[in-house]
């Protein structure tokens, strides 16, 4: 025993020696040495790669806040007051546009003008756009520089924003890009250069957009102005992702087309996707009368608590009356969680006038806890951001 | 006698628009007051006399909704006439824009000459 002992403690000795040795050089020298020479490289070209972005954007900060002033006083002198469209004296602007650092300077704030500036003046600006040649420069950007996903999305928003028409070829090419960044900006091009007629090539083959890419896709058609009587509902598809459908729920919801048998064939694939809780609250939404009973036994069958809870909003917002005795019915009782109990309730209340009788007969019934969550929904608390 | 000239409060924290804005407006011969936020424009509407407010919605510090809000709440600016101008162009953010007490709303990109006209059908010409 004493034997064994002694011989662990001896081992445990050679094996600190061991250690010690090596982090003082004379384990593996050469690992030791290569570990540094690999850490100090590391750590120089970090610093390289740090100093060389603050310097690019050094001189780009530099360039803007000189070329700026210049550039705007020109807009207002020659837009503005001299009412120019067209042939602008663009030597009187004393900029070399050669100058690839001047030329990306001029683009960015001539874009940032007619970003903000419509009308007459935003055209003008549009054909300075155009004549000092950056129309050409962003076709050849998008022709040659279809993998630089950033140089193809600035291009493609010059281009929509220009209204400069892309050739048919490239544009295909862009739509059907790998990339799902230069797919949604090439569809926001259509879409802003030729509105609804573009919906049906850009509903045809979207795929793989997330939420983010959705709401940019929505908010690029509800800020094009239009308003006509196109069906979006038949690209609703229950093959499609969340966001695809999402999407078409979201225009279906803003245009109020209503398409009951289209939001149940996503409920009816799986009832507790998100795509299905999505359909319901569109259901509520778009005021589907008809659906008000069917929602009713979708809500009694062994539905999830967030499918339950949309289903009881969307009858608050149908708000026929129909549904008045099954929301009574789930107010009063007490074995379901409170928060449906408390959605029950918020729909019976958005159920004025059918359900006033009811309401009455709650409130002269009421114990504390049920009081407390009236006042909840009557007097909800305000946030202010 | 001279008449004062007219005085305009333009709220806008977009660089470009609040410089446009800026030069159009005084080439119409009004007296400009600048802010580029929410907060410097409730200390200048508490502070100054005001015959017109063209703000933003999306502000710094307090939007437009709470600056329309102070000034119709205010002792001395409450019926001064406001024009929203705004990026948001969705129903709900220009009728919120008339219920809170805005005169008018305008949707950007801006038309220069619009803004004119419609500053003039509020408080006549400089």
């Amino acid at each position: 025993m004493y034997v064994c002992g002694l011989g662990m403690l001896r081992t445990l000795t050679y094996m600190m020696h061991d250690i010690r040795a090596f982090f003082e050089g004379d384990g593996w020298p050469i690992l030791v040495i290569a570990a540094l020479v690999l850490s100090v490289l590391f750590w120089t070209a970090s610093l390289i790669g740090i100093a060389f972005f603050y310097y690019r954007d050094y001189r780009y900060g530099r360039a803007y806040s000189r070329i700026y002033p210049a550039l705007r006083d020109f807009i207002y002198e020659q837009v503005l007051v001299e009412n120019r469209t067209n042939h602008f004296p663009v030597d009187k602007l004393g900029l070399d546009l050669h100058n690839k650092l001047v030329s990306k300077v001029v683009r960015h704030i001539l874009h940032d003008f007619i970003f903000t500036i419509g009308g007459e003046k935003g055209r003008s600006m549009r054909n300075l756009f155009n004549e000092l040649g950056f129309d050409k420069e962003a076709q050849y950007e998008i022709r040659h520089s279809a993998t630089n996903m950033v140089t193809t999305v600035r291009s493609l928003a010059n281009l929509a924003l220009m209204k400069v028409s892309i050739q048919e070829k490239i544009l295909d090419q862009l739509l059907k890009s790998p990339q799902v960044e230069i797919r949604v900006a090439a569809s926001k091009y259509l879409l802003q250069v030729n509105g609804e007629q573009a919906f049906d090539r850009i509903f045809n083959g979207l795929y793989g957009i997330s939420q983010l890419h959705a709401l940019d896709i929505f908010q690029t058609i509800v800020q094009g102005d239009y308003f006509g009587d196109y069906i979006f509902s038949q690209w609703l598809d229950v093959s499609k992702s969340f966001e695809v459908n999402s999407l078409i729920m979201d225009l279906m919801v803003y245009y109020q087309e209503l398409n009951e048998a289209g939001l149940w064939e996503l409920i009816n694939a799986n009832k507790e996707s998100k795509t299905a809780l999505k359909a319901v609250n569109s259901l509520g939404k778009l005021l589907a009368k008809d659906s008000e009973e069917r929602l009713q036994e979708l809500y009694t069958g062994e539905s999830g608590l967030p499918a339950k809870l949309e289903i009881l909003k969307a009858l608050g917002r149908i708000g026929q009356g129909k549904s008045i005795d099954f929301l009574y019915r789930l107010f009063i009782d007490s074995n379901l969680p409170l928060s449906l109990r408390k959605h029950a309730y918020r729909s019976l209340v958005a159920q004025k006038p059918y359900s006033t009788p009811l309401l009455r007969k709650i409130d002269g019934e009421l114990d504390s806890e049920e009081s407390k969550l009236i006042r909840s929904v009557n007097h909800p608390m305000v946030h202010y951001i | 006698m001279w008449d004062k000239k007219k005085r305009i409060l333009v709220v806008e924290d977009n660089e470009i628009l609040l410089s446009t804005m800026q030069f159009v407006l005084l080439r119409e011969g009004y007296d400009l007051l600048l802010a580029k936020s929410g907060k410097e424009a409730l200390s200048l509407v508490s502070d100054e006399s005001i015959d017109l407010v063209i703000t933003d919605l999306a502000l710094p510090f307090a939007n437009g909704f709470e600056i329309i809000d102070r000034i119709r709440k205010s002792n001395t600016n409450n019926q001064v006439p406001v024009i929203i101008i705004s990026g948001y162009r969705d129903d709900n953010s220009i009728v919120e824009g008339f219920e809170v007490g805005a005169n008018d709303y305008i949707k950007k990109p801006i038309s220069p000459s619009e803004l004119i006209s419609r500053v003039r059908l509020r408080i006549g010409h400089a």
